[in-house]
């Protein structure tokens, strides 16, 4: 065989293996992406609840035009692949969402940090920390 | 093993270097694809999740030279400027956010509270109050 046949071969070995590589890398960041869309979806489930607690009367457990009080039953923020902490202020939630596939660090679990705020009625921030 | 007439070895010569360099040319996007991949990685801060993973990242980030101090009591993080700044926005987010619930862990504090303040000119770089997260 010649020489450059050969050569032909390796190379064509090594763009297999590369390519093989990317592709494993590609399916990662789909899944981390997934897994990101998911904790976002459950903040928003969170939102909704603390937006009840928001409007609700104090006289029956509500905070009347403030989130402070607000404390969500464990369902809500602990799941098989999620974890979520937060904390709030008079018209703000901040949560930090935690899944539980590897981030952009490759080292700890993807991550998200977002904030809501009632007098915009929407998302102040959203941060895909990892 | 099919066999093929080669009538025309200079053309055949010719076609097979081109094979060459235009798989030479692939492999050498695809290794720079993932060595760039590699190094978006790496360079990344990381934070743990669990906060008693905390303490040895502070360390770390003492020696690297990111963190000047940081006072869990009073939720003070000083830090140097250049490496503060150098570092992307969603990182500041995740270490400002991270610290403030560590920082009211340790105080026994449903509040999580942190300020962020250059060791050189004294500037709030970030922080988490009472108005919610707020990071430059």
């Amino acid at each position: 065989m010649g020489s450059q046949q050969l050569l032909i071969i390796t190379l064509i070995v090594f763009v297999v293996g590369l390519a093989a590589m990317t592709g494993i890398r590609l399916t990662r960041s789909y899944s981390q992406s997934s897994e990101r869309d998911q904790v976002f979806q459950q903040m928003s489930i969170l939102v909704g609840e603390a937006r009840k607690h928001y409007a609700r009367p104090t006289a029956i457990g509500g905070g009347e035009g403030s989130f402070v009080g607000f404390e969500p039953p464990s369902r809500f923020t602990v799941k098989e692949r999620i974890r979520i902490y937060m904390t709030v202020g008079d018209d703000w939630i901040l949560f930090q969402g935690f899944g539980i596939v590897e981030g952009y660090d490759g080292a700890t679990s993807v991550q998200i940090v977002a904030q809501y705020r009632e007098s915009l009625k929407d998302w102040e921030s959203i941060t895909e920390v990892n | 093993m099919a066999t093929v007439r080669i009538v025309d070895a200079d053309r055949e010569e010719h076609r097979q270097k081109r094979i060459v360099i235009t798989l030479f040319s692939i492999g050498f996007l695809g290794l720079s694809y993932l060595v760039y991949d590699y190094t978006q990685i790496i360079s990344r801060t990381s934070i743990p999740e669990n906060l008693s993973e905390i303490d040895p990242v502070i360390q770390k980030w003492q020696v690297d030279g990111l963190v000047q101090s940081f006072d869990a009591t009073k939720a003070k993080l000083v830090v140097n400027e250049q490496a503060w700044q150098d570092r992307k926005k969603e990182e500041k987010v995740g270490i400002v956010t991270q610290l403030a619930r560590y920082c009211a862990q340790k105080n026994n504090s449903s509040v999580w509270t942190l300020t962020v303040i250059g060791s050189r000119t004294s500037e709030v770089l970030g922080e988490f109050g009472s108005a919610g997260l707020s990071v430059k």
